[in-house]
């Protein structure tokens, strides 16, 4: 169905990308990022582990930002670094949507006993501090990065039900639901081709602010020292070692913390730029 | 209100029941259990089965979670193996202490830049003084605490060196140490947690300034100054109120890591020694007691919002 | 439209009762909202059954009882014969084929996410129809509804409220259905745009041998469409009768005062006037019905008899009426 319309639906959002600056630069800098992990290998001018020059040594033409206590390179440790990010940040989201969102449907859409266990359960494990949650996850299940992922995915399943499962609930009383009814739809049908369509833009929207949470949260594990376990080149165990080094090489400290802050920051944007550019009610001027 | 007051009640009970059915859940269900994460996972197989036994943790798991259950009922947090048999509440409780006394006066400072901060963005919306605001917010909103704390470590410690790097004394023992000690984690938390609530105070003024019984007071002929003030200022801020408890409850959890980069003896940074010396008697119960924290705040907060505004318990 | 006399009905309930159980925050138990009580009606094929009254009076939920969107809490329904009170999802399934709603609000019953081409999809899908047989029958589909044939790659936001009506109408008849609920079909829809749709639907009926139970809030529509004509209130059928009867001698007071709020065209004419009737007062509490004759808080005529014997439906004239004292407007007024 490549018809005129499915285009110019297509043209209506490009427009719309290219009236906003901030759009414009939130989405190149997602694609920036993106990008940088996946060509890591390419773009880095050292591997990730490599031992290049003396400890300690500050910033030259070669070594970017210097080395660091054991003489790798600072600056391609970060470029390696935003793969370990985003890839923390796209499993643990991924699992915290497949689980959360059934979840949420099934509750919203059926209601009574069902959302009620469902509800009591997500306010438990609500009231528990994510990090701390994901925190208790890592130390029962041992400290490497799988396990990071499975807790900081398992935390956000909650927040993911509770969104899908309020839109849920005011949808399944539309009059298009009814009409599925009417023609003799089964409930799994209605849930997975009736609710769930006219839930994906807030899924995505939900989907790119826990991924910016998973980062920020991935990255503390990994300064708490409960994350990516050396020499794997977290930002956050980039961090922790950074914070020793102050004194000597202030730019690892510095250079990790700015990849988090931008890596958070740009996802956090792209929440509201999806917000924007997936209305299909918004008329444009 | 008494029924409401009841009502909120049953039902922190309620949620605290489930969160000390899920911190048994986590560490007594999820593969590696309590004496697997004691030993290490290289321990000796006999070590391992005494261990087990020691714990309890050969009993069916109905006993286990009834014994569990019950301890918690009578106030028994246990003792800790990994630290020769000490009352685990008393590692967990003076730790707490620490960690709420960073937590009030960050959030007190907080509140007292971000209230006027916040109106005066709104009152003055489209300023100089609003934008400089706005710049302040954004930046706070997506600044990771970590690394704020870094970054005022950087500058405050090592740059100019003007205060001690971390660390704790008690107040009773060098009153002005303590304080010194205290300026750089509050200041980080402060900051981050005074973005979020001066957006929600200007969010909250500009609202209730557009309102009409705001139009209707200046129509009145009161001067522009008490419009502002008075009115406005009484509706925003008792939804702050609200935002002031979720950053609370959130900050208890959220101060992990502040803690570790201060090594401030708090409640977070003994979850992570305890973590890392595998004390998991000791865990559970700041895992649990930290979830508590959070919900008895958010009671208190509700609470307080609907003695403040009465309509809330009566819808 | 066709008479259809003498033919067996398609449609036929009987004593149906549909009640809801609500609960009200505060409240200690749920308490029940008799919706629908006791309603009785059959439809012929090919026939048009008006059904009137003011909003919450319980049509809606009489419609959705009749096609098994809610079940009944007594009575029975029979379609072609076959008692379907009782059916479950399952059993339901082929009959959906037979059976379709087209509801009020064209905006809320489309699915916003999908263009018209899944729209009308949908129920070949559900029904296991394949996608060759689909395809060849959703253009004809969309010219029996009089649409564009480019409509099928538009979302329902950009066509306007009668033409959105129009695709919730090819979506109903997609399975080729002998009966459908007409659910307000016009009320949201400009003047201009309900004649257009319910010339469509009256082409349809004489083109397909629909049968339809045509719901309204507005007499005047209902006489433009409707074979027989039944005037609910409070959950009852008060007057029952073929339209002409209906709309010329109208019985109950409830009928009268509804037939009274019509502009009338023959003023216009300068032929005499009908005698307006107002109805005063709001439609009781439908938790706390009045005892006796549901109608007699806002009727003129009512005495003691009405407080305490709740009228059956009975036979006047040629309607079924529920009323101590039917009878037309001019000679109860010569009375008094």
């Amino acid at each position: 169905m490549t018809s005129a319309a499915q285009f110019s639906e297509r043209r209506k959002i490009w427009r719309r990308i290219v009236r906003n600056p901030l759009h414009l630069f939130t989405l190149s800098m997602v694609a920036l990022l993106v990008l940088t992990a996946l060509f890591a290998d390419l773009l880095a001018p050292y591997g990730a582990t490599e031992v290049v020059a003396y400890p300690f040594e500050l910033p030259t033409a070669q070594f970017w930002l210097g080395t660091d206590s054991i003489g790798r390179d600072i600056f391609s440790r970060l470029i390696h670094g935003s793969r370990v990010s985003l890839y923390v940040g796209f499993a643990s989201t991924a699992i915290a949507v497949v689980f959360g969102v059934p979840m949420g449907v099934v509750s919203g859409y059926f209601g009574k006993l069902t959302d009620t266990i469902m509800m009591r359960t997500t306010d438990g494990l609500l009231a528990f501090p994510p990090i701390i949650l994901a925190m208790a996850m890592v130390a029962v299940l041992g400290t490497n990065l799988r396990n990071t992922i499975i807790a900081i995915g398992v935390v956000q399943i909650p927040r993911f039900a509770r969104l899908v499962r309020g839109m849920a609930l005011s949808l399944k009383e539309s009059e298009f639901i009814t009409a599925g009814r009417a023609l003799g739809a089964s409930h799994v049908y209605l849930m997975q081709r009736s609710l769930l369509p006219n839930l994906t833009s807030i899924i995505l929207v939900q989907f790119t602010l826990t991924f910016a949470t998973a980062v920020l949260t991935e990255a503390a594990l990994s300064f708490l020292g409960l994350g990516a376990q050396p020499p794997a080149p977290s930002w956050g165990a980039m961090l922790l070692a950074g914070k020793a080094l102050v004194s000597t090489n202030p730019y690892l400290a510095l250079g990790a913390g700015s990849a988090i802050f931008i890596t958070v920051l740009v996802f956090t944007l792209l929440g509201d730029t999806l917000t924007d550019l997936l209305n299909p009610y918004r008329t444009d001027r | 209100m008494t029924r409401y007051v009841a009502r909120r009640l049953l039902h922190g009970i309620l949620v605290m029941w489930i969160v000390s059915t899920a911190v048994f859940v986590i560490f007594r269900l999820v593969p590696g259990d309590p004496a697997a994460m004691t030993l290490g996972f290289d321990a000796s197989p006999e070590d391992y089965e005494a261990l087990r036994e020691e714990l309890g943790l050969n009993d069916p798991i109905h006993v286990q979670y009834l014994r569990w259950m019950g301890n918690l009922a009578r106030g028994d947090f246990g003792k800790s193996i990994t630290h020769g048999y000490a009352e685990v509440s008393s590692l967990v409780f003076p730790a707490l202490g620490r960690t709420l006394e960073l937590a009030a006066l960050s959030i007190l400072l907080a509140v007292i830049v971000a209230v006027p901060l916040g109106m005066i963005s709104a009152i003055r919306e489209g300023t100089w003084v609003d934008h400089i605001a706005r710049v302040f917010t954004t930046l706070g909103f997506s600044m990771p605490t970590y690394v704020m704390g870094i970054g005022l470590l950087i500058l405050l410690a090592e740059v100019f060196p003007l205060l001690p790097p971390g660390g704790y004394v008690p107040f009773g023992e060098d009153p002005v140490k303590h304080l010194s000690q205290l300026i750089m984690p509050v200041l980080t938390i402060a900051s981050v947690t005074a973005a979020r609530l001066t957006r929600f105070m200007r969010a909250g003024m500009l609202e209730v300034l557009s309102a009409d019984y705001v139009r209707t007071a200046r129509a009145k002929g009161l001067t522009e100054r008490r419009v502002n003030y008075w009115h406005a200022f009484r509706n925003a801020a008792i939804p702050l109120v609200t935002e002031v408890g979720v950053n609370f409850g959130l900050l208890v959890g959220g101060m992990v890591v502040i803690e570790q980069i201060f090594i401030w003896p708090g409640l977070g940074w003994l979850m992570i020694q305890s973590i890392l010396t595998r004390a998991f008697d000791v865990v559970q119960i700041a895992v649990l007691v930290s979830a508590a924290t959070f919900v008895i705040v958010n009671l208190l907060v509700d609470l307080t919002y609907s003695w403040l505004d009465p309509r809330i318990a009566r819808s | 439209m066709n008479t259809a006399a003498a033919q067996k009905p398609i449609l036929d309930i009987r004593d149906i009762t549909t009640s809801y159980h609500i609960r009200r925050s505060g409240a200690q138990k749920a308490t029940t909202l008799v919706a629908v009580e006791d309603v009785t009606l059959s439809i012929k094929p090919g026939e048009t059954v008006g059904l009137v009254g003011e909003s919450g009076c319980g049509k809606s939920t009489l419609g959705r009882t009749i096609i098994r969107l809610l079940e009944p809490s007594a009575g029975m329904v029979s379609f072609a014969g076959q008692d379907i009170t009782h059916f479950n999802h399952q059993e339901m399934r082929p009959l959906r084929q037979e059976m379709q709603i087209v509801f009020q609000d064209p905006y809320a019953s489309l699915n916003p996410r999908f263009r018209v081409r899944q729209i009308l999809y949908e129920p070949f899908r559900i029904h296991g129809i394949s996608k060759a047989v689909a395809s060849q029958k959703i253009p004809e589909l969309l010219s029996l509804v009089q649409l564009p044939p480019d409509s099928l790659r538009r979302f329902p936001h950009e066509f306007s409220g009668g033409q959105r009506q129009r695709i919730a109408i090819a979506r109903a008849l997609a399975l080729e259905p002998s009966f459908l609920v007409l659910d307000e079909p016009v009320s949201a829809l400009d003047v201009s745009i309900q004649a257009q749709i319910l010339n469509l639907l009256e082409d349809l009926q004489t083109e397909l041998g629909l049968a339809y139970l045509f719901i309204a809030h507005d007499l005047s529509v209902v006489g433009q469409v409707s074979d027989r004509v039944a005037v609910m209130y409070l959950g009852r059928i008060v007057e029952e009768g073929p339209r002409d009867a209906v709309f010329n001698s109208p019985q109950h007071p409830y009928t009268i005062a509804l037939l009274s709020a019509i502009p009338d065209i023959s003023a216009a004419q300068g032929r005499q006037t009908r005698e307006r009737t107002i109805l005063v007062g709001d439609l009781p509490n439908p938790l706390d019905p009045p005892s006796g004759c549901r109608f007699r808080t806002r009727c003129w005529r009512g005495d003691q008899l009405c407080v305490e014997q709740d009228p059956p439906l009975a036979p006047v004239s040629d309607s079924l009426v529920a009323c101590h004292y039917p009878g037309a407007e001019n000679h109860w007024s010569a009375r008094s």
